[in-house]
């Protein structure tokens, strides 16, 4: 929880700090809430008005932008910041879109295997839009091929062909083999086959004489048959020999003709694509590749469906994998954005809602295939980089920044002028597999990336290269100033909004209320808020009710029900916060009056939805060694500025009380009741109130409350969240009766932020509630006490009676007693001057 | 005599599919020798012929084998080859068993130490007449024109199934070539059966030596007691042309079986066998 109040400002007539506390007159009730005139709009509904083409009020942030896009170095990337939901995005989506459809459509790109070096994926640039019909081609020419392939294989002209080959070199050795058989037969000469050769032995009636039976023939005769069956094994030895020579001629020629009858019809078949992509060089040389491999391969589109597949499928080139290298990997395609006419449509606009680094730079797939992971250059996917190339890319930082890898990868990419595309753990070296290097490609294009201020300045504080990178800053405002033009304009964003969300039109009361609401969002009376998604959001709730209420269009009463009940959804930390002080739980007094006690103003945030509640602020003095305690940073709970508050209030007291002697007193402040931390100087002014009150011993009103902070000189200053704070205490005072009394002080300079509700403003009207403007703790005390707080007069003293000369004489009194306390017991002034240093140390 | 092979348990035929060791066994062979049977719900006795003559020509001291290269050449070592041949024997049998039970055709199996056409013929002679015998491996010309012999020496068998070289298809019409109007019933019953086991058509090929032969022949054949329906009549390219136009005429046909009688112009008795050897893609059943 985090608590602050507030303060104002000197009335700067006199020396600072030496204001005497005139009268402060309560703020007229008109100044409480800058209200529209429904009637000065000048429309009755947003129906009658022309949408916003994009943003308003966002001049300096699209000049960057604009900037950023005409600057074509690739560091000039853009970095848009503003507050969350502020409609950032949105225009500049909507900005780029116009500038967009001036811009040429990038080339496409595929990726194609690399017959050489096939983990090497080739990148293919293309004229945009021809991609997907060279993809488209491709593949047809495989359907040609594998419809083609086997009938020509097949048919008469090939097989005679083939077979007048086979036959040449078959009838060859077989007709020797024939003759010699003959000759052998001729002279009784058996020829046997073995499994791996011939036998040849003597012969009679058919039938190889037994050796014993030869043994018996003449040996002369016996000679000439061996003689003969050595010459008859020579020959046989010479066309066995011959066999697989003339056999490796007869593959040789065969593959000759193989070749020619394929590249007939690869080439045929490449026909229209090599129409399609004859003026692209470098597609022409990937086609001559695939038609190489093609003819090389052509054995493919013969390969018989394996015979136990229950239905036997035609061969699909695109499902086949055995075809995978001849297809075509459209990476990117742009022919959505060309005309029939092949006329480009622009650059493109791509915004990463998940800029994760696969998402990013791209990925490789793989498949698992047998327990192991495969890939191929068909498996790459385009990331974000890839289709915003040649246009804008737009981020999200702070999801960027939370993606592992994914910054540093886009700043590689920056750098480098390329998209490469790398796996995260081949980057860190633990991918031990071979996968894929995608040949890269180059970068041209626009970041622009979306974030908050802080995440910005962080950036560029903790990363050099992000400021050599994103060199342009578009810095979009929260709010632009009120006046009648930007009312209008304000009107016509509404009108932009119930168009984009498809509301109901919006009357003008409602316009005026919502130009309220929206500048009670910015904080300040003189400005309103642009944060459109804010907007939106009420904006469609009103649409809710009114919908509900059976309206066409959506009225004043819509957008206040939309606004109640945001408040009553998010408001019970709030009801039990009054519950507890009604109930005495938490003492805060609203009526009488007491020393040394205020009632300090501190808001709680819970979310989106903030409220203001009073706290008790109480002060105890004596006489001392100079020093203030502040009991919140003792027990520390109190954060540094609000102890600088306080250490402030020592340099008050010590710059315009007792100037000639030091201050001997002794100081405590405390906010009661307070069990959480303290932060902000924006209740300094109510301790001072406090403190002086003790002082002085002069009771303080209890039924007014106090906000601002406070200088040394006692001029009251601006806070923030003044109108909560307000609220928080008029809601406090509502419950226990409004006396007519009750009211809050404020810093004069927060008079511009009042955008105060309704109820506060009727209040007010009535003379119920009231608020006061001060400028300096002078004025504040005399309104607080009833007491004028009194000017130096020329003796030097403040006037008898009044609160400044009652605090002196105190402040005197303990001086008085320190000098007596020292000349008597000089050890002991010593000691508590010791004692002080060491505090202040 | 026309083709035939006797239904199993008939004891008067089966299909004989001969294999030899040393020569490499066809798939298409084993396949048609299976189909036949199935046709004429026969069985199959796959019989393995070991060369006995190898071993007696080992017994010669001059004796060499000849080995595809001279470094290959050398002395007979019948242990090896004999080995090597019952390891054939094995694998061979296995095989068609294997095809054999997939299309539930019975089959037996021996192994025999016999000459090549002796072994056929005891075989043939045990389980008679009604047999077909089927060559496991390519025809050669060499085959085609020892046919002659086989035929005689073989005499329980009604015809000689074969495939040649480039034999690639089993499936498509049974061409049945008439050159014999005698023939014609036995042609024609054979070509039918044979068809509807496949469900495929029958096609009649007529060819003589004349064109008035031819003419006659395809005239007696239209006006035949035989039931035409059902098939086509065509003739074999122009009369007297010889056995390599009718060979080319046969391969356009783009039959699944052709059967032929021995003798005549197709598969003649001696002369030209090149051209048949070359143009036949399927399995080729000679009849007597």
């Amino acid at each position: 929880m985090e608590q602050a109040s507030e303060v104002g400002k000197q009335d700067n007539s006199g020396s600072p700090g030496e204001a005497g506390g005139e009268a402060v007159g309560a703020l007229d009730p008109a100044q409480l809430r800058r209200t529209v005139d429904p009637n000065v709009l000048g429309f009755e509904s947003t129906a009658d008005i022309p949408a916003a083409s994009g943003l308003i009020g966002q001049d300096r942030a699209l000049e960057a932008i604009a900037f950023g896009i005409d600057m074509k170095a690739l560091d000039f990337n853009v970095f848009v910041l503003g507050p969350p939901a502020s409609g950032k995005s949105t225009a500049v989506r909507s900005y780029l879109g116009e500038r967009a459809g001036a811009l040429p459509t990038p080339d496409d790109w595929v990726y194609v295997n690399n017959f050489e070096t096939a983990n090497r994926p080739r990148a293919l640039r293309m004229p945009t839009g021809r991609a997907r019909p060279f993809a488209k081609a491709m593949l047809a020419m495989l359907d040609e091929l594998s419809a083609t392939v086997p009938a020509i294989f097949d048919g008469e002209d090939y097989r005679t062909r083939r077979r007048a080959i086979d036959e040449a070199f078959r009838a060859e050795g077989e007709e020797a083999f024939s003759a010699l058989s003959h000759k052998a037969e001729e002279q009784n000469v058996a020829i046997l086959k073995t499994p791996t050769g011939f036998v040849l032995a003597p012969m009679h009636d058919g039938e190889v004489v037994k050796p014993d039976s030869f043994a018996t023939l003449p040996e002369s005769y016996r000679e000439d048959v061996a003689r003969r069956i050595a010459a008859l094994e020579g020959d046989l030895q010479v066309i066995m020999e011959r066999a697989p020579r003339a056999e490796k001629e007869r593959r040789h020629r065969l593959a000759e003709l193989n070749e020619e009858v394929a590249r007939r019809a690869v080439t045929n078949a490449l026909d229209d694509v090599r129409e399609q992509v004859g003026d692209l060089e470098v597609v022409l040389a990937h086609v001559d590749a695939v038609e190489s491999d093609l003819v090389r391969s052509i054995g493919l589109f013969l390969q018989q469906p394996n015979d136990e597949e229950i239905v036997r499928q035609p061969l699909d080139p695109s499902r086949d994998a055995r075809f995978r290298r001849y297809l075509v990997n459209v990476i990117v395609g742009h022919e959505e954005m060309a005309d029939p006419a092949g006329h480009a449509g622009g650059a493109p606009i791509h915004e990463e809602l998940n800029p994760n680094y696969a998402n990013l730079i791209g990925r490789i797939e793989h498949l698992a295939q047998m327990g192991t992971l495969v890939t191929d250059f068909l498996l790459i996917t385009a990331g974000a980089l890839h289709k915003a190339n040649g246009g804008f890319l737009l981020l999200d930082a702070r999801m960027l920044l939370t993606s592992p890898f994914a910054w540093e990868a886009l700043k590689r990419t920056l750098k480098g002028g390329e998209i490469r595309i790398e796996q995260p753990a081949e980057m860190l070296g633990a991918f031990g597999t071979q996968t894929l290097e995608p040949e890269p490609i180059p970068l041209d294009l626009k970041v622009i990336l979306f974030g908050d201020r802080e995440l910005y300045y962080l950036l560029a504080a903790a990363d050099p290269e992000f400021s050599r990178l994103f060199k342009v800053q578009a810095d979009f405002d929260d709010s632009i100033p009120r006046s009648s033009d930007n009312d209008l304009a304000f009107a016509a964003l509404i009108a932009s909004i119930v168009e984009t969300h498809r509301l109901m039109p919006v009357s003008a009361g409602a316009v005026a209320r919502l130009i309220e609401e929206a500048s009670r969002m910015a904080d300040d009376r003189t400005k309103v808020s642009i944060e459109v998604g804010r907007i939106a959001d009420l904006l469609r709730e009103a649409d809710h009710w009114a919908r509900q209420a059976g309206r066409e269009v959506t009225k004043t009463e819509d957008v206040a029900r939309a606004v109640e009940g945001r408040i009553q959804r998010a408001d019970r930390l709030r009801e039990r916060s009054l519950e507890t002080i009604e109930r005495n739980v938490v003492l805060i007094d609203t009526t009488g009056k007491k020393v040394g006690q205020v009632n300090g103003l501190s808001v709680l945030q819970t979310g989106a939805f903030a409220f203001g509640k009073p706290s008790r602020i109480s002060a105890r003095v004596r006489f001392g060694s100079g020093r203030m305690t502040d009991i919140e940073r003792e027990a520390k709970l109190g954060g540094p500025l609000h102890s600088k508050g306080v250490m402030i209030l020592w340099g008050f007291l010590a710059g315009r009380y007792v100037l000639d002697r030091p201050l001997a007193l002794a100081a405590s402040l405390v906010f009661e009741q307070s069990y959480g931390g303290v932060e902000g100087d924006s209740a300094s002014s109510a301790e001072l109130y406090a403190l002086l009150s003790a002082l002085a011993d002069a009771p303080l009103r209890q039924d007014l409350a106090v906000t601002g902070s406070v200088n040394q000189w006692g001029e009251v200053q601006a806070i923030g969240g003044v109108n909560e704070k307000i609220e928080g205490f008029f809601d406090v005072c509502q419950a226990r009766g409004l006396t007519g009394k009750q009211g809050v002080l404020i810093p004069e300079a927060n008079v511009q932020h009042l955008m105060l509700r309704d109820d506060v403003v009727a209040a007010a009207r009535e003379g119920r509630f009231s608020i006061y403007t001060i400028a300096t703790i002078d004025q504040g005390m005399a309104l607080l006490t009833g007491i004028p707080s009194g000017e130096r007069g020329s003796d030097s003293r403040y006037p008898a009676g009044s609160v400044n000369r009652m605090v002196e004489d105190k402040l005197e009194l303990y001086a008085a007693r320190a000098s007596r306390l020292s000349a008597g017991q000089g050890d002991l002034i010593a000691a508590a001057e010791q004692s002080t240093k060491d505090d202040s140390a | 005599m026309t083709a035939h092979v006797a239904e199993r348990g008939e004891g008067r035929g089966r299909v004989v599919l001969r294999l030899t060791g040393g020569y490499p066994v066809s798939e298409r062979a084993i396949e048609a020798a299976i189909k036949v049977a199935k046709a004429f719900h026969s069985e199959i006795e796959s019989l393995f012929v070991a060369d006995r003559q190898i071993a007696d020509a080992a017994g010669y001291g001059f004796a060499r084998e000849i080995g595809p290269v001279a470094a290959l050449s050398g002395k007979i070592a019948i242990a090896t080859i004999e080995r090597e041949l019952e390891l054939s024997a094995r694998a061979a049998l296995r095989r068609v068993c294997e095809l054999a039970q997939q299309a539930d055709v019975p089959v037996h199996d021996r192994f025999v130490r016999d000459t090549p056409l002796g072994a056929l013929a005891h075989a043939c002679q045990m389980a008679g007449p009604w047999n077909i015998v089927v060559f496991a491996e390519p025809f050669t010309i060499d085959v085609l024109a020892r046919l002659e012999r086989v035929f005689e020496r073989v005499t329980g068998m009604t015809g000689i199934l074969m495939v040649g070289p480039r034999a690639r298809r089993a499936g498509g019409p049974v061409v049945a070539v008439i050159e014999d109007i005698e023939r014609l019933p036995g042609m024609v019953r054979t070509a039918h059966r044979l068809a509807a086991a496949e469900r495929q058509d029958v096609i009649l090929a007529i060819t003589a030596r004349t064109r008035s032969g031819q003419n006659w022949i395809e005239d007696e054949v239209r006006h035949a007691s035989v039931d035409l329906s059902h098939l086509k009549i065509v003739g074999l390219g122009r009369p007297g042309a010889g056995t390599a136009v009718a060979a080319e005429m046969l391969r356009q046909l783009h039959p699944g079986l052709v059967i032929a009688e021995h003798g005549g112009i197709v598969v003649p008795r001696s002369g030209e066998h090149g051209a048949l050897a070359a143009a036949l893609e399927c399995p080729l059943l000679v009849v007597r």
